[in-house]
């Protein structure tokens, strides 16, 4: 099968600092890859990277056959969306705007036709948000403003979905929807790549983990293949206690101050 | 679509009315059967004073109103103004160049509006030359770019003040005051050469300034190409703020309270704010304009002057009325 991305030496410098660095990946269609690492790894980096938002110093990313460099923006958006973490809007835009601004790259009149709003309406309905439509979105919480975040870059339609950290205001009843969403749409053929600091969800859901360390890629695999407690001390520079919960769910625990 | 119809139906209907409802308003007594006629007091005051000042007006704050709007959106600061880029400042300094060396003396307002123009124009490359240079230029950098060009501008213009003629120190001082004048109609149409193409193109591209309005980030990663968007967004902007500039001087606070006043009442989508904007923007200046030149005749006040009077209280008005309806 011929991978949706194709990351070759992919490096990125910012200031004379090496954000990421010779980084290889394959990503699948139909995968839902979790990327784990500490503060400063270059997990968002690579995400914009992905998304052709972040300019290569080293090496290429391929998305199908084309360099992301040369495609152009708006083709960019209808394959590939992106969810930064938490935007702070300036003016009061309402939650039914905001996922509408997801269509833009599809929409070439000035006005929203049946179809724009057919695929609004079926962002809301996923994420949960038809209840919030109307709402100013500056007054909505936190979880709820990441699930409207990413209903608009639903309505984007794109076949790759980049999420930044889009779980972690979710509650617990939040964050299993958006996983359990996400992992219907792996099974209609999206990538999905999701940045995430919560080791657990991404065991539960995760078909391939990356784990990143400064800037570049330490391990790839599994879940269960990547729930080593020497792979993880390495990287994280503590040592986490891996359990197996049925024999195959690895959930890590954090140890207590003295222990580590 | 029809909330946006209404809304645009009720802008369209405010300004018709302001349009015929104000030339009739004026200090001279007017017999009405007379205007038609050609040739006497009445005609020449109805066609030759008071409608063109309408009309000045009218295309004057449309345009401060939608530069406003653009600007606000393109810097995601709610305190942004037409003036925020350093343009009309650019304008204003190009005319006291001009009175000061007596270009203003001779062709009536020829003189004056090129020199103010030119002084537009060259603001206006250095802020698109800022903008296009680096790979992104913040909002933040231009903001300041903006302050410091302006500081600039009111330096050289005080130093020239202090060393030209009294009587054209004073000229100056009349000028920075800002003030809707009757023009020739030949200026009103050049003027029209500038504002509405450039408040057409900012219409017609609503959509992306709704994007930028979120931020630069979100609106590339919708699919916008933000480094041209926002070098047109910028040369619309000071094109409609300089020209307008150069005919009227500098009038505050229109590009900055009927933006907010009608972002609060309508919503912030640019698709119905822009032309909103710019009809209510217009309005709102021929009446403040008929009130200055009304209320203290034969004296009249600088349109600056009512705006700032008239429009502050009621945009505090509508700021503590929003805030206790929100919370």
């Amino acid at each position: 099968m011929k991978p949706v991305y194709k990351v070759s030496g992919a490096g990125v410098t910012k200031a004379g600092r090496k954000l990421i660095d010779a980084v290889d990946l394959d990503l699948y269609a139909g995968e839902l890859v979790v990327v784990l690492g500490p503060n400063g790894a270059g997990k968002s980096t690579l995400l914009r990277a992905l998304a052709g938002l972040e300019a290569l110093s080293t090496g290429e990313i391929l998305l199908g056959s084309e360099a992301v460099s040369r495609i152009d923006r708006k083709e960019m958006a209808r394959q590939v969306a992106m969810v930064e973490p938490m935007l702070d809007f300036p003016f009061g835009y309402s939650v039914e705007q905001v996922v509408m601004m997801g269509r833009a790259p599809h929409m070439d009149s000035w006005f929203e036709g049946v179809e724009d709003w057919a695929q609004v309406d079926a962002a809301l309905t996923v994420m949960d948000c038809q209840p919030l439509r109307h709402r100013d979105y500056r007054n909505l919480s936190s979880g709820e403003k990441q699930r409207v975040l990413v209903a608009s870059a639903l309505a984007q339609q794109p076949c790759v979905l980049l999420l930044d950290e889009s779980a972690a205001f979710l509650d617990v009843r939040h964050q299993l929807e958006l996983f359990e969403a996400l992992k219907r749409l792996t099974l209609k053929g999206y990538l999905i790549v999701a940045v995430t600091h919560d080791w657990n969800l991404a065991s539960a859901w995760a078909s391939r983990i990356v784990l990143l360390k400064d800037g570049q890629v330490a391990a790839v695999g599994t879940p269960l293949e990547l729930a080593n407690e020497s792979l993880l001390l390495s990287v994280f520079g503590v040592a986490l206690k891996v359990l197996h919960v049925d024999g195959r769910l690895p959930v890590v625990l954090q140890p207590g101050a003295s222990s580590a | 679509m029809s909330r946006y119809a209404t809304i645009l139906g009720l802008c369209i209907f405010i300004s018709i009315a302001v349009l015929i409802i104000c030339p009739l308003i004026g200090p001279t007594p007017m017999d009405w059967s007379k205007i038609s006629t050609e040739g006497t007091l009445e005609a020449q005051i109805f066609w030759f004073a008071r409608l063109p000042r309408v009309l000045l007006a009218l295309l004057a704050g449309g345009a401060l109103a939608s530069a406003g709007v653009l600007f606000q959106a393109l810097m995601r600061d709610a305190l942004a103004t037409p003036d925020t880029l350093g343009v009309s400042s650019g304008a204003s300094l190009g005319a006291v160049v001009a009175i000061c060396f007596g270009w203003a003396d001779t062709a009536r307002l020829g003189g004056l509006w090129t020199a103010s123009l030119l002084g537009a124009g060259i603001v206006l490359l250095i802020v698109v030359g800022l903008s296009s240079s680096g790979r992104n230029v913040s909002s933040f950098t231009l903001l300041l770019a903006g302050i410091t060009i302006n500081s600039m501008c009111v330096a050289i213009m005080l130093f020239l003040q202090s060393v030209t003629s009294l009587g054209r120190s004073l000229a100056i001082t009349r000028w920075l005051m800002g003030s809707v004048d009757a023009v020739e109609y030949r200026t009103l149409g050049l003027l029209s050469l500038f504002v509405l193409p450039a408040s057409m193109v900012l219409i017609w591209r609503s959509r992306d300034w709704n994007l930028l309005a979120v931020g630069q980030g979100w609106a590339s990663a919708k699919g916008l190409d933000t480094r041209r968007s926002l070098r047109l967004g910028y040369a619309a902007g000071s094109i409609l703020a300089g020209s307008v500039t150069a005919i009227t001087g500098p009038i505050g606070f229109a590009g900055l309270i009927v933006p907010h006043a009608l972002r609060m009442l309508i919503g912030p989508d640019h698709r119905i704010l822009l032309p909103a904007a710019f009809l209510i923007g217009g309005a709102f200046l021929a009446i403040c304009d008929t009130i200055g030149r009304t209320i203290f005749s034969p004296a009249e006040l600088p349109v600056g002057v009512i705006t700032a009077l008239l429009g502050g209280p009621f945009f505090l008005w509508v700021l503590t009325s929003r805030a206790t309806i929100r919370s």
